[in-house]
This record gives structure tokens, C-alpha cells and sequence, in this order.
């Protein structure tokens, strides 16, 4: 799912002038997700006309990465050290026949709180026991009907 | 034995059934009986950042205000001050709603005051529509996907946290047993959300 589905998302996009990879002598450049958590691994994704040699991808993110040639383009995979500081963060194509594409990479410092906001303070939400005594008294009141009638045929 | 006792027998009956159809109507299905929730969709637009400034949820009347958040003294994601209880706040370490990964948005269910912003969120139904408009005036559509229950100190970090292969969205609240103190309910509600359109306000 993943990879081509984001792949088409960015197709998709596209008439919302969204994070649209940028030109420059027809190569181009985008990561994958372009916004990313510290810690985390990215997909960086090229062009350069004819992908037939390596190329590089640099960020003040990540360093500096070998793209590959695959599928008619260049990517390589890189991991976003856990100390890189959250913020906005260029990440330029360098190609073998000189030239060059940039995108922007978002990084994000979030923090995973597994202790839950406090997010309530009037005790008026509850998980009340209202509907099971209705249910329950529902049930009570047909059967005791229904009781009522048969016993009352039976009589007469 | 006349006709008295037919009348009692059937108004029984009517009151009964109309009693099981409301207590079955409002109780709460555990989550293994529930609706299977709704999968994200294949497809998705991804936005540039831009913080939020409202929500909008149709499904439950819900229209309000978002403001930026951060951590609260004990490391729980801040939430809205008391007075502004009809306002949601959005974790501003989070990404912005409409940018890969998990957007959180917190809100009050209720404060000593009464109902809160994010009161009804636990009637949310997976397929409801969320509507998040941002700064740069587009609004960024989710679909609800789930609506669940936690602990609220055992939240499970990575499904809440970690999902960066598409744009998603959390909305967090507290809900079940209300224990009061320094924990206040026992559970926090959580809404996950998937991106699936994005239009211009």
C-alpha cells in the first residue's frame, strides 16, 4: 500500500498546487513522506532526464546520499538521525550531467506521550448506566404485558 | 377481569419496547461488537504545512475555534485553559493537518462549567466527515476511520504517534469512568482520521 499509494496521492494533488517536486532542467526531487518525525526513515525520490547514473541527495537533515538508478529513476533511503532539529529542511538533487532539483523536507520533534491529556474536568461525560436500565426495564415491561395477556387467555 | 387489565398489559408492552429501542439506542457497543471502522482511502492528496485555525465536524453540530498547544509540566500534551473550553487545541510539534503523518487535535469533554468542545466525540461513527480548515484558507477533509477508547496512561504510542504513510488525524478527549482527582476520567476518547480531500475555503 504504502509507497504507490502515496505515489498516486501525489499525483493526485497535483491540481491543489501542493507539494509539487521542483523543475530545473527537467530533474526533479521528492521524499517520501515529506513530513517526517527525527528517528524516522524517508524515501527520496528523482529524476534526471536519462536515470541511467548515481546521483546524490543532500540535506543539512540527513548529510549526503548515493541515489541508485531504478524503475527510470534515481531514490535512495535515508534515516533522519534522532538528533536532527525539528524545522524545514532543503533537500537538493545533484545529478551526474550537472544539473540540479531541490524540495522541501519537513522534520517534525514530537514527543510520543503515552500518559493521556487531561482533557475532562466536570465528570458529566461518563460512562452512565442509563441505557441498561432502560434496556433492562424495556425487557421487564414486555415480558410482565406479555405475561398479563397469556394469563389472562388461559383464564378465560 | 375486564378490559382494565388488556389496557395495562398493552400500555406495558409499548413502554417496554419503546424503553428497549432508547437504552439500546444510547448504550455504548464495546469495540469488538462495534462497526468494523472505515479503511483509509487508497488515494489522498498531502498539503503544505499550514497550521489550523478551526474544526468542523457536521455529524454532531460540532464548529470551533483551534489553537496552537504544546506540553503540559508532566509531559501530557497541553490542553485548552479551562475558560476557553469551546476551543480545540492542535499539539504544535504535530504535523499540520493535511501533511503526512498524525495531526493531534485535544479538546475538553466537559469542565465544572458543563459540556466542553469535544463532548459529543464519542458518538462519532467511522465515515464521518471532519473538516479542518487551515491558515492558508484550504480546508482539509478526514473521514473517521475509528473511534476508540484508552487507559489514559497506557495511550498505545504508535498507532497514536508513529503512522507517517499518509495524512492523518487524531482527535483526543476524555471519556468512561469519571474517578476524579488528579486523573479525572479513567479513559481518553480517540478519533483517528484519515485525509481524503482537500478543497479552498
Amino acid at each position: 500500500m504504502g509507497r504507490s499509494a502515496a505515489a498516486l496521492g501525489m499525483v493526485a494533488m497535483a491540481c491543489l498546487a501542493l507539494p509539487a517536486p521542483a523543475y530545473a532542467d527537467g530533474a526533479w526531487v521528492e521524499v517520501n513522506p515529506s513530513s517526517i518525525q527525527a528517528g524516522y526513515r524517508v524515501g527520496v525520490r528523482g529524476s534526471c532526464q536519462e536515470n541511467l547514473n548515481d546521483a546524490v541527495a543532500k540535506s543539512k537533515a540527513f548529510g549526503e546520499v548515493k541515489m541508485a538508478p531504478e524503475h527510470g529513476f534515481v531514490v535512495a533511503a535515508v534515516t533522519i538521525p534522532t538528533g536532527a532539529k525539528p524545522g524545514d529542511y532543503e533537500v537538493k538533487l545533484s545529478c551526474a550531467n550537472g544539473s540540479t532539483a531541490t524540495t522541501t523536507m519537513y522534520v517534525l520533534g514530537m514527543d510520543h506521550p503515552t500518559k493521556g491529556p487531561a482533557t475532562g474536568g466536570g465528570g458529566t461525560a461518563g460512562g452512565t448506566s442509563t441505557p441498561l436500565v432502560l434496556t433492562g426495564g424495556g425487557l421487564a415491561a414486555v415480558v410482565a404485558g406479555v405475561g398479563l395477556l397469556t394469563l389472562r387467555r388461559r383464564r378465560a | 377481569m375486564p378490559s382494565g387489565t388488556r389496557l395495562v398489559a398493552g400500555a406495558l408492552v409499548l413502554v417496554g419496547v419503546f424503553g428497549i429501542g432508547m437504552g439500546l439506542g444510547q448504550i455504548e457497543l464495546p469495540s469488538w461488537w462495534g462497526p468494523e471502522g472505515k479503511p483509509p482511502p487508497r488515494e489522498f492528496p498531502v498539503l503544505e504545512p499550514s497550521r489550523p485555525t478551526r474544526i468542523a465536524i457536521p455529524s454532531i453540530q460540532l464548529r470551533a475555534p483551534v489553537h496552537g498547544v504544546g506540553l503540559a509540566d508532566d509531559g501530557t500534551i497541553a490542553v485548552p485553559a479551562a475558560t476557553r473550553r469551546h476551543e480545540a487545541g492542535w499539539y504544535d510539534e504535530s504535523p499540520t493537518p493535511g501533511q503526512f503523518g498524525p495531526a493531534i487535535i485535544v479538546g475538553h469533554v466537559d469542565t465544572r462549567t458543563g459540556p466542553a468542545v469535544f463532548h459529543d466525540l464519542r458518538r462519532l461513527r467511522p465515515g464521518a466527515t471532519i473538516e479542518v480548515t487551515r491558515r492558508d484558507r484550504s480546508v482539509a477533509i478526514f473521514e473517521v476511520n475509528t473511534v476508540e477508547r484508552f487507559d489514559k496512561t497506557k495511550l498505545p504510542a504508535r498507532r497514536l504517534y508513529a503512522d507517517f504513510s499518509r495524512p492523518g488525524l487524531r482527535l483526543i478527549t476524555c471519556g468512561g469512568r469519571w474517578v476524579g482527582g488528579e486523573t479525572g476520567y479513567e479513559d481518553n476518547v480517540v478519533v483517528f482520521a484519515s485525509l481524503v480531500k482537500a478543497k479552498m475555503a
